[in-house]
């Protein structure tokens, strides 16, 4: 039987922020083959702000190009085309909530620095691993939390409580949400996953982050999610609502096992990316704002 | 050359001016390197407060010791956050490493600004 509680967000996935057509427009662009890189910039350059904040971006040190790139061609070029769409899809989910719900702000701002966390955790394991999809990994670990978000929203009386469970006794958030909404984020995220469109692969690692042998074939993409999560909660990088770990699942661990040396460099490379990022993300929203 | 109280002295620090008593009776010359034991017998005087030399470096002292708090704050906090996996000597050990990433990176911050941000 559906909790009466999970039927209450079924009901309202439909009020929550769609992603702006541009990006819908340049997901579609970029699954075509046939699309030029002057077929992207064309669509890009029509939105100021985007156009900004890419190039804001793609100068930042986080990317670390020798020389300044001025146009939206050359930062296509030199990025690809997954690269670009998931760094306007980042941006505009990042601001997708913050900017319509005013509740829980400073809550909401903790869970972007979590995701955001997440995300370049999941990017340097990958990188680490010599993966080629480390772009898409990098998404999949800013929307891994997505259902939090939703929950917030919906039910935030019924969330707080699960927050305040876990400050009480020595549960994580996942346990609490269980025992007071009577299913998890995880499940919300999924939910809102299919809404959105959202690739099935993203989809299932939203939906398996804590127990990723249940992803099928995306169980290792989902075990890099998993392992990021457990980073950079230890690191203290935002906050996912509780302040306890997940515990890691020796399936998951089973596609590393990575030595205490590897598991430092790691850390350290996650921890400095994350506050090179963060302060260039903060000083784009400032700008977007003052405008 | 800086004034502390007699609270602050520790060991190994210089005087910067001779210390007399309320009688002004010499105590100690300038120049002496304090030991626990002169510390302690200053105490006995009644002193309130001495001139050390280096102001700079009694500061860093104090900085340093700020900084042991810090770090003892951050290694609780860890503690606190990994109870409900404590049994995994994995999780453990990916608490230790992230306890030294936090360090480093409160270092690095001090270097860069001057300040150990939390």
């Amino acid at each position: 039987m559906v909790p009466q509680h999970l039927k209450n967000v079924i009901h309202h996935l439909n009020d929550l922020p769609t992603l702006p057509r541009t990006i819908l427009k340049i997901t579609e662009l970029v699954n075509n083959p046939k699309t030029s890189a002057r077929d992207l910039a064309k669509v890009i350059t029509d939105d100021q702000v985007l156009t900004a904040r890419l190039l804001k971006l793609v100068n930042s040190s986080f990317y670390g190009f020798p020389q300044k790139i001025s146009t939206v061609t050359a930062a296509i070029v030199l990025l690809g085309f997954d690269a670009i769409r998931n760094l306007l899809l980042t941006t505009s989910v990042f601001d997708l909530f913050s900017s319509k719900y005013k509740a829980n702000k400073e809550m909401q701002e903790k869970f972007w620095d979590h995701s955001l966390g997440c995300a370049i955790g999941a990017k340097v394991i990958g990188g680490f691993l010599k993966s080629e999809q480390v772009e898409e990994l990098f998404v999949a670990g800013l929307l891994h939390d997505i259902g939090k978000i939703v929950e917030m929203m919906i039910l935030p009386q019924e969330f707080e409580q699960a927050v305040q469970k876990t400050q009480e006794v020595p549960i994580t958030i996942y346990q609490a949400e269980e025992e007071v909404l009577g299913f998890t984020h995880t499940e919300v995220g999924r939910l809102l996953a299919e809404k959105w469109n959202l690739p099935y692969k993203l989809t299932k690692i939203i939906a398996h982050h804590h127990d990723p042998s249940k992803a099928g074939r995306f169980a290792e993409e989902t075990s890099v999610v998993h392992l990021a999560d457990i980073f950079c909660r230890a690191l203290g990088l935002g906050s996912g609502g509780d302040e306890r770990m997940p515990p890691l699942q020796p399936d998951a661990w089973a596609y590393f096992h990575f030595s205490s040396a590897v598991i430092d460099h790691l850390l350290q490379e996650i921890d400095r990316t994350y506050y090179d990022i963060s302060s260039v993300l903060v000083a784009t929203k400032v700008e977007d704002q003052s405008v | 050359m800086i004034r502390i109280d007699l609270e602050k002295a520790k060991p190994g620090m210089v005087l910067a001016k001779p210390v007399n008593n309320l009688q002004n009776m010499l105590l100690l010359k300038e120049r002496v390197v304090l030991t626990e034991r002169n510390i302690q017998m200053l105490r006995s005087w009644g002193v309130g407060e001495i001139w050390i030399e280096g102001g700079r470096s009694s500061e860093a002292s104090d900085l340093a010791q700020d900084f042991d708090a810090l770090q003892a704050a951050i290694d609780r906090e860890l503690q606190e956050k990994f109870a409900n996996v404590a049994d995994d000597p994995l999780m453990m050990e990916i608490m230790r490493l992230a306890g030294k990433q936090i360090k480093r990176r409160l270092l690095r911050r001090e270097a860069e600004h001057g300040t150990p941000a939390s």
